[in-house]
């Protein structure tokens, strides 16, 4: 059961990250935190301590590419970025959570 | 491939923790400065960084585990745990290394050998399409074709892009400091094309030679020039003296050229087949003689049944042309794959072999399952706390995986020693011609082999152990007090090792039994200071009669020589000659029906080899061409034929030149040479009477004389200068090397049954010790309420003989099968009697009721009192 709940937080975080992405480009680890936050207007926190390991996942995994370049203050910083595969993952992805948003709509309302 | 990427990450993970290290530290400096920028003061600012970032260790290990391979995390500690579990019981842990690297070792000895003498390729260019042509003819085996009817194929068939053939025989060179024999390949050149071979030196055979142009040169053997010549590069140009003729050097040739037995790799010299009509014509002298091996190469695409329904026609067509040579029997000509018929003799000897070793390595894997699971059972409350505490099933399978490995890698590593020396003997005991290509050594597929026998040994131990490690056993972690729970998988080892174990014992038996038989089967003669010295005769004709009986008149010059005889085989043969009586029909029924051994002998023959007269006489000098032709049979024939009276009686044998109707004018005892059981008919006739240029001198020496070699070389030489004396080798020795192959099989079995033997009393000490600890504290509280030591030791004995017992006639069952197995894979097996077999097993029955007391005893010195103190 444990197992179970863990992977539904964790496909969440990824569908974030990767819809994040999507329109944002190029990105680092902390931005992607920020535009979460500033778009769910603050009611998703994304902690870092999750959200670089599921950045590393992803791009093990190929959905996501990483390099470092300088930032907008001139720091050196990992940066992430879409790769075809990513793109492919995030269309099931949001399909899968519009799939359980509705179903759990329906419940809600009928149940 | 990111598999790959992780594990190779596992070099560079410091390089890695710093990119961690400096994206975190990005995202903390970020995240300060953002809270400083809404208001904060540093401190705060930098204290809510911190605590968005959450557990910092945390986020480093799952960044790591995302792009690292963690499998192999604590491997070291788990193959430092191993050992140090290991070197408690060292006795044991030594046991079984050693058992598996004697596992281990013999298959991959067996298998080196194995895949030189039988799965190698030969090395020529298309290998796989050349074909040996062969005539089956009626009911006599296959025989080979004549040249004539080789050309014909050529000429007729297209199924076939070569065809070519060569033959072996004997050649005397002269020239040197004494006349020596050699052998030489007569090829037809485009044999050389066909094979692809290359010269070494100088050049091979071309067209231009097999046309007859230049047909006195010589191409010499690697050996026979490294000996004779010292592998002299100048050699080409030099002159060689062949039988007489001179014979000029062309070349040298590669030592690859080699055909299995048929063209062994040993041949000293080669030269073109003649093209002279005497050969290739139908009415030619030597035509029609059948001893050229026939070589067919079939075209590319043409499967073998295309070819043989062409080799029909043309075999017809050939019969029909030729119907004063072939009558109503017609032709057959077949062609068969070369390689089938290189590897048909020594495939099931290799694959018994094999069979027996990876029998022998079964055991030993068990024995090693056994030890584990002893291990693990006696590991039950350290695996249980171990999984209390959170340790997954993988990871404690784990553990035993990487201590079987460890186990298997030590037995592997020894292993490589003694199949090294294994592969050397058994090298030795192959005889030359029949590997295919070359040495047997241990060469790369066989350490391939090996490692992988490893693995897999390793694999198969680790089953059962495995099962118990990831098994859910916490709920034995409060009960110490575990009974016999796996008991009856650890028997059911048992009857497995017992029931292969007799499998092998029984082979073993029958081998030792059977080469026995062959060797006291043997008899009729005396070997004792009996030599055996070849020869081949020159000339040809009635002439060569005359020269071998001079010969064996120089001999009686000699001192020191008791008795000296001439033959053309050392022992009777096999019955193969048909022969009618006086007054029979020369039907098929009779013929196939009345068959003798039939032997070329001088009288002296008989006394060399001390075989008895029974009546009338032995043949004399005047047994000669002019005279009438006369017999001697031996007692079998003549009781059988002539009830015993066969002297004066006629007899009529022998086929072409050599037919003739002969007097029986003595009787002679009967031989019984090697594989003979039984007695069977024995013919001999006269050597003046019939000649064949293969001959062996029989020399008797004196008691305590030396054979005086040189003496005998002399008297020869002084009849004949040109005459070479060659394989000189006492009676003694040729019947030993006769047995030899069932000698070297007979060996090995019963070396690698012992071994199979020991492994599984091994094994079955280990278990009932075992079993015995397990149950201490029952032994005591039974003894201690006042049961006797007989019912004590029969409470733990009786499960584990019964096991044996079911192992034991299941081995029964796979002996009868093994036994025919072994019977029609060797020659002169013995079938398998019940006094045989029972006596096996008793004394395996006997072995393992020793161990199981011997164990058992040991639990009724237990002092109650002390053991239930345990714990």
């Amino acid at each position: 059961m444990g197992e179970n709940r863990k992977d539904q937080l964790q496909g969440t975080l990824d569908l974030l990250v990767l819809r994040t992405l999507s329109t944002g480009g190029r990105m680092h680890g902390f931005a992607i935190a920020e535009r979460v936050e500033q778009v769910s207007g603050d009611v998703l926190r994304i902690e870092a301590g999750s959200l670089y390991p599921a950045l590393h996942r992803m791009e093990v995994a190929g959905w996501v590419k990483s390099d470092w370049a300088a930032s907008e203050n001139n720091r050196r910083a990992r940066f992430y970025a879409l790769t075809a595969k990513g793109r492919r993952r995030l269309a099931e992805e949001e399909e899968h959570w519009a799939r359980i948003a509705s179903a759990v709509g329906r419940v809600l309302k009928h149940a | 491939m990111s598999w790959l990427r992780r594990f190779l990450n596992r070099w560079r993970e410091d390089e890695l923790g710093r990119e961690f290290d400096a994206e975190l530290r990005f995202d903390l400096e970020n995240r300060t400065a953002t809270n400083m920028r809404r208001g904060m003061n540093h401190h705060d600012a930098a204290l809510e960084a911190r605590r968005r970032l959450g557990n910092l260790t945390r986020a480093r290990e799952e960044m790591r585990a995302a792009r690292v391979a963690t499998w192999f995390d604590g491997l070291d500690c788990d193959l430092r745990y191993a050992i140090r579990v290991f070197t408690r019981q060292p006795t044991i842990t030594l046991l079984t290394v050693l058992m598996l690297s004697l596992g281990i070792g013999a298959n991959a000895a067996v298998f080196s050998v194995f895949e030189a003498v039988l799965l190698r390729r030969l090395p020529y260019p298309a290998a796989e399409r050349l074909t040996l042509l062969l005539e089956p003819g009626d009911g006599r085996g296959l025989t080979t074709p004549t040249v004539p009817e080789v050309l014909d194929i050529r000429n007729a068939t297209r199924s076939f892009d070569a065809v070519t053939f060569f033959d072996t025989r004997d050649f005397q060179t002269t020239g040197g400091a004494e006349p020596e024999r050699v052998v030489g390949a007569r090829v037809e050149t485009s044999l050389l094309t066909t094979l692809g071979v290359q010269a070494s030196l100088g050049r091979m055979f071309d067209a231009a030679d097999g046309a007859g142009r230049n047909s006195s040169i010589v191409v010499l053997g690697q050996g026979f020039w490294r000996r004779n010549f010292g592998s002299d590069p100048a050699v080409v140009g030099h002159v060689l003296s062949l039988n007489g003729e001179p014979y000029e050097i062309v070349g040298v040739a590669s030592e690859a050229l080699g055909i299995g037995p048929y063209l062994p790799s040993s041949v000293d010299l080669y030269l073109p087949y003649p093209s002279s009509p005497d050969y290739t014509s139908r009415t030619g002298e030597f035509a029609n003689v059948r001893r050229v091996t026939a070589l067919a190469r079939l075209r590319p695409g043409v499967t073998a049944a295309d070819a043989a329904a062409e080799l029909r026609t043309v075999a017809a067509g050939i019969a029909a042309a030729h119907s004063d040579l072939y009558g109503r029997s017609g032709l057959a000509i077949v062609a068969q794959p070369l390689h089938e018929i290189l590897t048909r003799n020594s495939r099931s000897v290799m694959l018994l072999l094999l069979g027996l070793v990876a029998v022998m390595l079964l055991i030993a894997c068990v024995n090693t399952a056994q030890f584990l699971l002893a291990q693990a059972i006696e590991r039950e409350p350290e695996i249980a706390l171990r999984r209390a505490l959170g340790a997954s099933r993988s990871r404690l399978i784990r553990q035993c995986l990487s201590e079987v490995l460890l186990l298997a890698a030590a037995g592997g590593a020894a292993g490589v020693a003694q199949a090294m020396w294994l592969t050397k003997v058994l090298g030795a005991l192959v005889p030359s011609g029949m590997s295919l290509v070359g040495r047997i050594s241990l060469d790369g597929t066989a350490l391939l082999f090996l490692f992988s026998l490893t693995v897999v040994c390793a694999v198969v131990s680790a089953l059962a152990p495995a099962r118990l490690f990831g098994s859910r056993t916490a709920e034995r972690l409060e009960s110490r007090t575990t009974t016999p729970r796996s008991g009856r998988l650890r028997h059911a080892f048992i009857a497995t090792e017992v029931a292969m174990s007799v499998v092998l014992l029984t082979g073993a038996a029958l081998l030792v039994r059977s080469l026995q038989e062959l060797s006291q089967a043997q008899g009729g003669f005396s070997s004792d200071r009996v030599t055996v010295l070849r020869l081949r005769g020159i000339g040809g004709g009635g002439s060569l009669g005359d020269t071998y009986a001079r010969y064996l008149r120089q001999l009686t010059t000699i001192t020191g020589i008791e008795a000296a005889g001439l033959t053309n085989s050392v022992f009777p043969g096999r019955p193969t000659v048909s022969f009618t009586l006086a007054d029979q029909a020369a039907d098929t029924a009779t013929l196939s029906r009345q068959q003798a051994s039939y032997q070329i002998v001088s009288g002296g023959y008989f006394t060399a080899l001390g075989i008895p007269l029974e009546s009338g006489r032995f043949f004399t000098d005047d047994d000669d061409a002019s005279r009438p032709r006369v017999a001697i049979v031996n007692r079998e024939m003549a009781k059988r034929y002539w009830r015993g009276s066969a002297i004066g009686r006629q007899l009529h044998a022998g086929e072409g030149p050599r037919a003739s109707t002969m007097t029986i004018v003595g009787i002679v005892g009967d031989v019984r040479p090697p594989f003979q059981i039984g007695d069977v008919p024995q013919m001999y006739v006269p050597y003046r009477q019939q000649s064949d240029p293969n001959a062996a001198l029989i020399v008797r020496t004196g008691p305590g004389q030396q054979l005086p070699l040189p003496a005998i070389k002399q008297a020869i030489r002084t009849v004949e200068p040109r005459q070479a004396v060659f394989g000189v080798e006492t009676v003694d020795a040729q019947l030993a090397r006769a047995v030899s192959s069932q000698r070297a099989i007979a060996t090995l079995t019963t070396g690698f049954a012992a071994l199979a033997v020991v492994i599984s009393v091994c094994g079955i000490y280990m278990v009932i010790a075992y079993l015995v600890r397990r149950r201490f504290k029952e032994i005591a509280v039974r003894r201690a309420i006042g049961a006797g030591g007989r019912d004590v030791l029969w409470s733990l004995a009786a499960p584990t003989l019964r096991w044996a017992a079911l192992g034991l006639l299941v081995g029964a069952a796979g002996a009868v099968a093994a036994t025919n197995a072994l019977r029609a894979a060797i020659a002169g097996i013995v079938p398998l009697d019940l006094v045989l077999g029972s006596t096996v097993a008793m004394t395996y029955l006997s072995m393992v009721l020793l161990v199981i007391t011997a164990s058992a005893r040991a639990a009724l010195r237990i002092d109650p009192a002390a053991a239930l103190r345990i714990d």
